[in-house]
């Protein structure tokens, strides 16, 4: 997995803060598994518009090339309501753009357990393993990718796995 | 090769963002690069823009509106309105684990240059996708 090109890391601001923060997404992940208590937006009072709100900005942002503005954005936003299947999507993203793709990997993996009908994390996660020359492991999880998508009536999302898993088949024939 | 003024980078970059929002890329591919091939010479601050512009029109971004879709569809005025009572927000240190704590000052200092930078006009093209 992952052996043809070594995972680059994301090059971190060198703040204290960042510096003692040695793993943020084993942060992020440890904050789901408390699923018995309220998540930090309930404490807050932060309410579902406030969220989507910053959700909108924070993908605008990555659109826009705004790659560590977009993950600090996606990364307030998975604090703050971290059973959010589309922030951890939007947070993996924002890793992959920035060359994380071992911390990109796990907020896909997490999104996709989150939101099993929506098949965007997988596909994603394929490119990933695509990347690093990983079709086998891409190959399952564009399948996978497009049986959610299907499923969901997603059409543009299933034309993109069905044309990556054809591009796939043709290069293994 | 011609040197333009700053407003004319501005309002033509302006303009380029605004075609390609409405993805007719071609006209604002030609814009872009004929842009860029003036700004690197002649204003080199503007080039810096206009590479974000350029940015907007690589395959890959665009790819990324496939990878990660609109959930919540609001134009960012109203995104930037909406998100401001997060901003006034206080979080109490005490009682929050510090990572989390962290994570959301980083979020709202990210909001608060978003905020302002959303004032100004020449900044809000990059909002305008």
């Amino acid at each position: 997995m992952n052996a043809a090109r070594p995972i680059r890391r994301r090059p971190n601001a060198a703040t204290p803060e960042r510096r003692a923060d040695k793993s943020r997404v084993t942060a992020h992940l440890s904050v789901v598994d408390r699923t018995s208590s309220p998540d930090l937006a309930t404490r807050l009072g932060v309410r579902r518009s406030e969220l989507d709100a910053v959700a909108n900005l924070a993908r605008r942002t990555l659109l826009c090339g705004g790659l560590k503005a977009a993950r600090d954005l996606f990364e307030g936003l998975v604090e703050l309501a971290p059973t959010d299947a589309h922030f951890a999507l939007g947070l993996g993203l924002a890793y992959d753009r920035l060359g994380a793709h071992e911390d990109a990997h796990q907020l896909y993996r997490r999104a996709a357990a989150l939101d099993p009908m929506d098949g965007h994390a997988d596909v994603n996660r394929a490119e990933l393993f695509l990347a690093h020359g990983d079709r086998v492991s891409a190959k399952k999880l564009l399948a996978r990718g497009l049986d959610r998508a299907e499923r969901s009536s997603d059409l543009g999302l299933a034309d993109k796995a069905r044309a990556l898993l054809r591009n796939l088949e043709r290069k293994s024939s | 090769m011609a040197r333009i003024g700053l407003d004319d980078l501005r309002q033509m970059s302006g303009h380029a963002y605004g075609v390609a929002a409405t993805t007719s890329g071609a006209l604002a591919v030609r814009e872009v690069r004929a842009l860029r091939a003036d700004a690197d010479l002649a204003v080199p601050p503007h080039a810096a823009e206009l590479r974000q512009v350029e940015h907007l029109l690589d395959p890959r971004v665009r790819r990324d509106e496939l990878r990660l879709p609109a959930r919540a569809p609001m134009d960012a005025a109203a995104a930037l309105a909406a998100m401001r009572p997060l901003l006034a927000r206080k979080l109490d240190a005490a009682t929050l684990p510090s990572d989390a704590v962290c994570r959301v000052l980083r979020m709202q200092d990210a909001l608060r240059t978003l905020d302002v930078a959303g004032r100004s006009p020449r900044t809000t093209n990059t909002l305008r996708i």
